[in-house]
């Protein structure tokens, strides 16, 4: 039986194909139209989907949408009654567009996919999000929660899962959300809402959480289990366009922040002070979930999920053993939830649980192959001048240039479903090179220089480094920097110049509180990158290297080899690999 | 070579695209004959005939171009502006449409039945699923069972909306929208 799930229409579009349970392939729709968080009918994300099961549309037995649009529209009409009389311009905006598009969704759909294909089943928002996070995790039973912006009504859920059904108990409903109040500091401090709360999350150790007790005083009330109340005098999310409103900047003293402004030290303490008000809710609604469930497994996805400062906080903090979340927990992800739900628990079919985890090394996305004419022949037409090497000698080339203090792009394989880039389409360097960080950043990625790195370590030598007691194996979790290797930092530095400061032996992935966004790197997963490590490891005797996405700011992680042909002719990258094509900047100049 | 999906779209939508090229230029530029002429010779000579004369000739062009061949470009995109400009007109009329409601219906329904704030310790609730098989099948008839347990007070904006919608979605779902407009 083939399923196809989709979620598109809201942000970050995605298609997901499963036969009888198992995870076919996967991915989100930027990433071929080159379109950050494309929004758009995922038609290109379902035409890799087929082909990569050798199908057309008409044999797909069940096509299910991420959300029900009936019910959201219920929560809108809801949401104006009870906020008159304002609200007039949010009403005449969102209902216009409601009864222009969204209220005939399946149907939208339908026609988008083609008259022939069977009905389209509008499953549940938070309930895909749950049947993303248990159905493909190393679990039979497992506590869930859910936490994003919102769904159709509810924000934040949890419930417990058991071999193939899930029971969600209890929800946060509309508006009190902690995924909106963590945008509406991502608005406040000048980042894109939905886009950029992970700058908010890089900006935070940077600043002390002063505000704290301001933000749990005026703007949400907390209670003893987690759940929380907004206090919607700071907030314009029911009735206007925006997030926040006037109230909420005369709180903090100031106007928010312009993009691409300076970063005050203020701006910074705001971020840090959210960071430290989402641990502490996030913590306390893990606990209670714990003890109503009495479960020692628990699985998380979500927006908020993908927060991995909190989920480092989860895992030290919390009363629950083993932690899994979903690598694409945020709208994406919801297309594989909805497939997989219904595969289960609509249908009732038998779940067998794989001890490693179902989600393949989260390597669902289509493949750049090592040796390929057609790709040779595009290659060759743009330009491009390479050299072939197989394998081993492939890797021994790699690690001599990184070395040398190299950065290298890596394209090669599956492309990652979710926001990380995990070894198959990275840009890879030696972390203990001091300036590696702004060097990348600010010659490559072109992006704000304090934002971190993340390092790929051996899973072996995980614990020489970090300070990490399991694997974790899709980067979604910070760990320390073990205490002997952290180098203590001069007290009178501050604020962005803590990033010049040599904070351990490998700086370019230290953050300034001594953490680390850590991909631990097993043979299973990813045998390239296992050996790669080591051999950079026999070399150099280090086992870490930097790991970031291959693209540019703005701009989708690469997804073929034009992509990434492109984005290296347009940076300062030094090389890249393209399958088992290697490629270096001096072989390849601009015309 | 099996073709794939995507390839089959866009073919599928190329075909599509030529045939709404002809209704359009066939269908919309006939309508704009017939009603600018008779405007022309019923109402006296004035600066809005010019213009009538100038919309005839624009239908008579777009005639032309669907008998010719319904595959030229510029076709296309004059019913791609032609509608946009109708859609902008209509979504418009819905604006104020939709400000009436609210003043006439919304307002006084929601002073009237604003919910309550209840001092609690937990902002939890029991989850109930939007995704249920008991709902009835049909679109309007679900949204209606929706509302009708704990929001029944919004069921007379609810079917108004409903009214409205399905006329909004004849309107812009179809190629004979710049056609209706102009009827009117």
């Amino acid at each position: 039986m083939y399923i196809l799930g989709i979620s598109a229409y809201y942000h970050d579009s995605a298609a997901a194909l499963i036969r009888n349970g198992e995870i076919i392939a996967a991915a989100q729709e930027e990433r071929f139209t080159r379109i950050k968080g494309d929004k758009s009918f995922p038609n290109h994300a379902i035409s890799y989907c087929l082909e990569e099961a050798k199908l057309n549309i008409e044999d797909i037995d069940h096509i299910v949408f991420y959300e029900n649009n009936l019910s959201k529209f219920q929560r809108i009409i809801v949401t104006h009654h009870n906020n008159v009389p304002k609200g007039i311009i949010s009403f005449i905006v969102s209902i216009s567009k409601w009864l222009t598009n969204d209220l005939w969704l399946d149907q939208k759909i339908q026609k988008e996919l083609g008259k022939k294909t069977s009905k389209v089943i509008m499953y549940d928002h938070h309930l895909s999000h749950a049947g993303s996070a248990f159905y493909p995790s190393p679990f039979s039973k497992a506590a869930i929660l859910t936490i994003d912006g919102v769904g159709e009504w509810a924000t934040t859920t949890y419930g417990i899962g058991h071999n193939n059904k899930i029971n969600i108990m209890k929800c946060i409903n509309f508006p009190n959300s902690i995924g909106l109040l963590y945008s509406a500091f991502t608005q406040y401090l000048g980042f894109r809402i939905n886009f950029d709360e992970y700058k908010v999350m890089g900006l935070a150790p940077y600043g002390k959480p002063k505000y704290s007790s301001l933000i749990k005083k005026e703007l949400v009330t907390i209670y003893d289990d987690g759940s929380i109340k907004l206090n919607l005098k700071y907030f314009n999310y029911t009735r206007g366009i925006s997030t926040i409103n006037k109230n909420f900047e005369k709180l903090f003293g100031k106007k928010k922040r312009q993009p691409d402004s300076k970063i005050t030290t203020k701006d910074m303490d705001i971020a840090s002070s959210i960071q430290d008000v989402l641990n502490e809710i996030v913590l306390k609604l893990a606990n209670t979930v714990y003890d109503e469930t009495k479960c020692d497994n628990l699985v998380l996805a979500g927006g908020v999920a993908l927060n991995v400062v909190t989920i480092g906080y989860l895992k030290r903090h919390s009363k629950f053993k083993n932690i899994f979340v979903q690598p694409a927990s945020g709208d994406a992800g919801g297309a594989l939830g909805c497939a997989l739900s219904y595969y289960y628990d609509a249908l009732d079919n038998k779940r067998i649980v794989n001890k490693q985890d179902s989600m393949k090394g989260s390597l669902l996305g289509p493949s750049i192959n090592d040796h390929d004419d057609l790709i040779d022949e595009q290659l060759t037409l743009m330009g491009a001048k390479y050299k072939y090497y197989e394998e081993k000698t492939l890797i021994k080339k790699i690690v001599q240039e990184l070395a040398k203090g190299k950065v290298i792009g890596i394209a090669r394989g599956k492309m990652e479903y979710g926001p990380r880039a995990l070894g198959n389409r990275s840009i890879i360097a030696d972390p203990r090179i001091i300036d590696m960080q702004s060097t990348i950043n600010l010659k490559i990625k072109y992006r704000e220089s304090f934002r971190p790195f993340a390092p790929i370590v051996l899973l072996e030598d995980s614990k020489k480094y970090f300070d990490i007691n399991d694997e974790s194996p899709y980067m979604l979790s910070t760990y320390y920097i073990k205490k002997e290797l952290q180098i203590p930092i001069k007290k009178n530095v501050k604020g962005l110049d803590l990033l010049k400061e040599k904070k351990s032996p490998i700086p370019a992935v230290t953050h300034v509180d001594y953490s680390s966004r850590v991909q631990t790197v097993d043979k299973y997963r990813n045998p390239f990158i296992y050996n790669l490590l080591k051999e950079f490891k026999s070399k150099t005797d280090c086992s870490v290297l930097v790991n970031t996405s291959f693209n540019v700011r703005g701009e989708p992680i690469v997804c073929n080899e034009i992509d990434a042909y492109n984005c290296f002719m347009n940076t300062e990258m030094d090389c890249v690999v393209i399958g088992n094509r290697f490629f270096e900047k001096e072989n390849n100049k601009k015309v | 070579m099996v073709d794939t999906y995507i390839n089959l779209k866009n073919r599928k939508n190329l075909k599509k695209e030529v045939i709404n090229n002809y209704i359009f230029g066939i269908f919309f530029g006939f309508s704009i004959i017939l009603i600018f002429s008779f405007n022309f010779f019923y109402n006296k000579f004035s600066f809005v005939s010019l213009l009538y004369i100038l919309l005839v000739f624009y239908g008579i062009f777009c005639v032309l171009l669907a008998t010719i061949n319904p595959k030229f470009k510029i076709l296309k995109k004059l019913r791609i502006s032609t509608t946009r400009v109708f859609n902008i007109l209509g979504i418009c009329c819905l604006d104020i449409v939709l400000l009436c409601i609210y003043y006439i219906v919304v307002v006084p329904i929601g002073l009237i039945f604003k919910e309550k704030k209840e001092v609690t310790n937990s902002s939890f609730t029991t989850f109930e699923t939007s995704y249920n098989k008991t709902l009835p099948k049909y679109r309007y008839l679900k949204l209606l069972s929706l509302f009708s347990k704990d929001y029944f007070y919004m069921i007379p904006l609810l079917i108004i909306l409903i009214i409205i919608s399905i006329l909004v979605f004849v309107l812009t779902s179809s190629i004979f929208t710049p056609l209706i407009y102009t009827m009117f």
